[in-house]
């Protein structure tokens, strides 16, 4: 149990400091098409 | 008559196995030999297979070397005013004019040029990516023979290809080929501001900020040489990102701004959308969470095209599950869902699995284990780290939340797995 509450506390500051690393990176902005008809499914 | 590569690139745009075209006329193992230009065929033979394809034989008089002289010029025009035009039906209306009075190619050179050329028309105008992969397959079967022109319209072709089938790293590739010899190619002004400004949409998309914004500038100094106002509108919006992912909120805020002035000032109205949207991704970036919905509800009125309205859907959804109003998640991810499948384009397919999930997440009965392991699959197809990455911690979160500990572990081993693979690092030590 003791482990198990420490690998969750690891996973969670992990988990954590990668979301931050790529903060300002999370919103999907829109993309100028290179094309008129289609496009990339989503431009990040 | 040489018209082997005229018959074959026809039968494969009609999807034409050589069997059904030889069928009554000839052995498919003939038409083969004709198809590479290995035999010539006698003219009745030549005429069945034309008639057959509903070309008329007629048309395909023998040109002399003056017909192709002027074709090629003319090719070379069309090509120039279809990609600085930006049009679609102008587009749709010279691809028809070509494909009407193409020549009988005695210059299997003229021939590659005039392959090359359309086939980027083809993009433009046919969303059936399953043809343009055998059209460009086709195409790469030339390859020893083609002079450094074709060659580079080849790769930009391929780059653009591989860009709109979600493979970005590829399209890099391809664009980089041109990019090491850009200077000794043949090119024209427009020619190389059109490539510096795909790239830089190519770089954005794989996170190479500062590449990105250094080919936009290039392309921008043409574009407003030219007047060209709706690529000036393109180039700040493609600045303002890459300004936008450096932190640089305030240079970001200043680039839409000069889009929005020209938007005003130029009638291009339509393009109002696109930066309302990105203007809500900077607030949002910015903590403006109120803000950004504002500039999103303001995009989604401004969009024409439907198919844009996802995007923007799906950042309106993100700020209000961030901000807790899990009643307009649940409506705007019920919009999404209705129009995804109203625009019954599979190409979309991520959105549905982005509003289920969101949708699912704020439900009353709480997130669906099978819906958000779907999403995480697709994701995982088409090898989206961000996203596998995104949901695998949500999903993880909701596990935790219900005290499912174990399966929460497990899940969050994999979302940093695939974060790491995001933010392009190896082990812990890296972070």
């Amino acid at each position: 149990m003791k482990k198990m509450v420490s690998i969750l506390l690891l996973a969670l500051v992990l988990g954590l400091t990668v979301q931050n690393s790529t903060a300002s990176a999370n919103n999907s902005d829109q993309m100028p098409k290179v094309l008129k008809t289609f496009s990339y499914t989503i431009e990040k | 008559m040489k018209i082997g590569h005229l018959i074959r690139a026809e039968r494969v745009r009609q999807d034409m196995k050589q069997v059904v075209l030889a069928k009554g006329i000839c052995t498919p193992s003939y038409l083969s030999k004709i198809e590479r230009n290995q035999i010539e065929p006698s003219e009745d033979i030549a005429k069945l297979l034309l008639e057959r394809l509903g070309m008329d034989p007629e048309k395909f008089q023998e040109s002399d070397e003056e017909t192709e002289i002027e074709f090629e010029k003319m090719l070379l025009e069309t090509y120039r005013e279809v990609i600085t035009e930006r049009d679609l039906n102008f587009t749709r209306e010279k691809l028809e004019y070509l494909e009407q009075n193409v020549p009988l190619f005695e210059n299997d050179s003229l021939h590659y040029t005039y392959s090359l050329i359309t086939f980027r028309f083809n993009m433009i105008v046919r969303i059936d990516s399953e043809k343009l992969k055998q059209e460009i397959e086709l195409l790469e079967e030339f390859i020893d023979d083609f002079n450094v022109y074709q060659l580079y319209l080849f790769h930009l072709n391929k780059g653009l290809f591989c860009y709109n089938t979600g493979n970005v790293k590829m399209a890099i590739h391809y664009y980089e080929l041109i990019l090491h010899k850009l200077e000794s190619l043949p090119l024209g002004e427009w020619e190389e501001a059109e490539f510096n400004f795909i790239i830089a949409v190519f770089y954005m998309a794989d996170g190479h900020t500062f590449n990105s914004i250094d080919h936009a500038r290039r392309a921008l100094n043409f574009f407003r040489e030219q007047l060209m106002m709706s690529r000036v509108l393109d180039c700040y919006i493609l600045i303002g990102i890459s300004y936008k992912r450096s932190d640089k909120f305030q240079d970001a805020l200043e680039a839409y701004s000069k889009a929005m002035q020209i938007s005003e000032e130029f009638n291009l109205h339509s393009e109002k959308g696109i930066i309302y949207h990105n203007l809500g991704t900077l607030n949002s970036a910015m903590g403006n969470t109120h803000q950004a919905i504002e500039y999103y509800k303001k995009s989604i009125d401004h969009k024409i095209d439907p198919s844009e309205k996802l995007i923007t859907i799906l950042s309106l959804i993100e700020d209000y599950s961030k901000t807790g109003e899990k009643d307009l998640v649940r409506d705007w991810a019920e919009k999404g869902i209705t129009l995804y499948h109203q625009l019954d384009d599979e190409n979309q397919i991520s959105y549905f699995h982005h509003f289920s999930f969101y949708q699912s997440l704020h439900s009353e009965h709480g997130l669906s284990v099978e819906i958000a392991e779907a999403a995480i699959q697709h994701f995982k197809e088409i090898k989206d780290f961000r996203f596998i990455h995104k949901y695998c911690i949500a999903l993880a979160e909701w596990y935790y939340n219900n005290r499912k500990y174990k399966l929460a572990s497990s899940l969050y081993r994999d979302g940093i797995r695939y974060g790491y693979i995001y933010s392009k690092k190896e082990k812990w030590e890296d972070l």
